[in-house]
């Protein structure tokens, strides 16, 4: 699993060629408002598809500049030092076995019957993979190409009149 | 390597300390090379800052930008690479030889001791 499996690098070189040349063709206030407006597609896309319990994963997800066209969005979430984001993307195979940090039992309730349940060790089971990041990136890749064109189209109108 | 740094940098006989060298000049030096190893070498070495600074991100939770690793020192960005985990490393799968080519044995040792597994995580292969 490496880090940039959920960790999407916004830049216009990860697109196809004729995106990034149409992009240098635009003027430069445009380009910067232009590439603020697909970081925020690409995070909020990302927000919306992270899986969802407390909300904690998709309230982590940022975005951080590393060059003027170039950027990281991702989630940031850990638990336990483990970072989630990666583990619900490609899921984990189970079958640890999970003790008590400081008591001896393990206290859990049965939702079903609401029987109350001790263990000294539970086996944690496996966690399906969900390729939020994966599938979501997928998705967007063409909608940057159309935003880009679009601006692009627009500036060319723009100055054609 | 050293006379075309020379020439690069205008130096005439004075030694050159490749690891004190910013990162990007050290990258021109290798692309400056006719060889073609050492312009695959550079080329592969041109995606380091980038992975560094995901490394970082994920590490610290500060994310440098890309020219402020490029103006590191070469050495630094070597003790980097042996700070990182295997997650940058199994993206760098050329790094052993790139640090076999420059005789950094005891990076590749310091590599070589990281643990299996970032963090400890036990991910569906």
């Amino acid at each position: 699993m490496h880090l940039s499996e959920i960790i999407y690098n916004v830049s216009l070189e990860n697109l196809d060629a004729l995106i990034e040349k149409i992009f240098t063709e635009i003027p430069e206030k445009v380009q910067r408002e232009l590439f603020d407006e697909v970081v925020w597609n690409v995070e909020t896309s990302l927000k919306v598809a992270a899986p969802k319990k407390s909300g904690g994963l998709s309230d982590s997800i940022r975005t951080d500049r590393i060059g003027k066209f170039d950027a990281f969005t991702g989630p940031t979430k850990k638990v336990d030092g483990y970072d989630l984001g990666s583990i619900l993307e490609v899921g984990s195979k189970g079958g640890q076995i999970l003790t008590p940090r400081t008591k001896s039992y393990m206290k859990f309730r049965w939702r079903k019957t609401g029987a109350t349940h001790y263990f000294k060790s539970v086996t944690r089971g496996a966690i399906a993979p969900r390729r939020w990041v994966r599938n979501t990136v997928r998705r967007i890749v063409p909608e940057i190409k159309r935003i880009v064109y679009n601006r692009w189209r627009d500036e060319y109108a723009r100055n054609a009149t | 390597m050293l006379e075309t740094l020379r020439r690069i940098l205008g130096f005439k006989k004075k030694e050159v300390d490749l690891d004190s060298l910013p990162f990007k000049e050290y990258l021109k030096v290798l692309e400056s090379n006719d060889d073609e190893e050492s312009r695959i070498l550079a080329e592969e070495m041109s995606q380091l800052p980038r992975r560094l600074a995901l490394f970082e991100r994920n590490t610290t939770g500060r994310t440098p930008m890309l020219s402020e690793i490029e103006n590191l020192p070469w050495k630094e960005i070597k003790f980097k690479i042996s700070l990182a985990t295997e997650d940058v490393l199994m993206q760098l799968e050329s790094l052993d030889k790139m640090l076999e080519r420059f005789e950094e044995q005891d990076a590749g040792n310091q590599l070589n001791k990281l643990g299996d597994g970032w963090n400890g995580v036990v991910l569906a292969k």
